[in-house]
């Protein structure tokens, strides 16, 4: 009797390991995040959409709409009407905010709507390859490494994407970018994510610093379009 | 600022759904975006000697493509891993129950 008591609590305990083993790949949601993060660059696919009246229509209302129902969603889960089940990969400063991935949408909104491609794509590249590069950086090397090779990393992103641009200008704006990008992945409140801040604050620097140079010298430092949009097809227009 | 992720109850199977649901889309959109921006480059730019404006397109195809196949290749791994090691708490729950 005493050995089958044994063998039940052998097999109790074995079930209770394996459990636990389960729970902590279960809740590994780290790669994830990062892949969610570089699944971002693809939004930039908005700027090779034709640009014709009903599409350039579309194109304003449905970005919108995705944000806007992505935040109906997360007030939902604030105040408990959708479970926390639902939701994969949320931290825990995430649970009585909104969700970093409604910063990084609205960013990325703000972006395509108000901001000259020139300017959106570097930046949203910045949160999309640039933040989840920086963060396995962050959990192999010290702050100060992390925000060098951000620094590096943002002003080469800038540099491809300006190259059409006198060399000058392009190092300006590769400067200005990266240090925007670096100072928005730096500065962590709890109110305002950094996903939002990598993407906004060098856009509103560079935007600034573009119409300045425009003002005070009367030059257009802005280059010519990155991506060019396609061609509809005849029977679509 | 906490880093640790929510924890959820047992039954996690709707969040991990959601997750697995949305991965084919995750992982193949930017590749196929990459591909895209490539083709262009190489019909409108190469071959009509544009290069230099259709260059930007192949950088950025370039810039979008490699850090995403690293990315998805660690994210595949890990859902296998946790597929495996699923299958074998299952069998396990199966061999308790049987018993």
């Amino acid at each position: 009797m005493n050995e089958f008591a044994n063998k039940i609590s052998e097999f109790k305990n074995k079930f209770v390991e394996t459990q636990k083993k389960i729970n902590e790949i279960r809740f590994d949601a780290h790669w994830y995040r990062r892949v969610f993060h570089t699944f971002g660059a693809s939004f930039i696919w908005y700027y090779t959409l034709p640009n014709v009246g009903w599409v350039n229509l579309l194109k304003t209302i449905i970005p919108i709409l995705i944000v806007f129902a992505l935040l109906v969603i997360e007030i939902l889960r604030i105040k408990g009407k959708i479970g926390l089940n639902h939701f994969f990969g949320l931290r825990m400063y995430e649970k009585n905010r909104i969700g970093s991935y409604l910063f990084f949408g609205i960013g990325i909104l703000i972006l395509l709507l108000f901001f000259p491609q020139q300017i959106a794509v570097p930046c949203i590249l910045c949160a999309c390859i640039a933040d989840p590069i920086l963060g396995e950086i962050r959990t192999k090397f010290n702050e100060k490494t992390v925000y060098l090779t951000g620094f590096i990393l943002c002003m080469s992103i800038f540099a491809l994407t300006w190259y059409k641009t006198n060399l000058i200008f392009t190092l300006l704006i590769s400067l200005i970018g990266g240090a925007g990008a670096v100072i928005g992945e730096m500065k962590k409140f709890w109110w305002l994510d950094d996903d939002l801040m990598i993407q906004i604050l060098p856009a509103i620097m560079i935007a600034a610093t573009v119409a300045s140079i425009q003002f005070f010298f009367h030059i257009n430092i802005l280059p010519e379009q990155l991506i060019y949009p396609g061609e509809i097809p005849k029977w679509m227009m | 600022m906490e880093k640790d992720y929510i924890k959820i109850d047992e039954k996690d199977w709707k969040a991990i759904r959601v997750e697995i649901w949305l991965s084919p889309i995750i992982i193949i959109s930017p590749i196929l975006f990459s591909g895209y921006l490539i083709y262009d480059w190489y019909t409108r730019g190469f071959l009509l000697n544009e290069n230099y404006r259709y260059l930007g397109e192949l950088f950025l195809a370039i810039l979008i493509l490699l850090p995403n196949l690293f990315f998805n290749l660690k994210f595949i791994k890990s859902l296998i891993e946790y597929n495996k090691v699923k299958n074998r708490l299952t069998s396990f729950k199966k061999q308790v129950k049987g018993r």
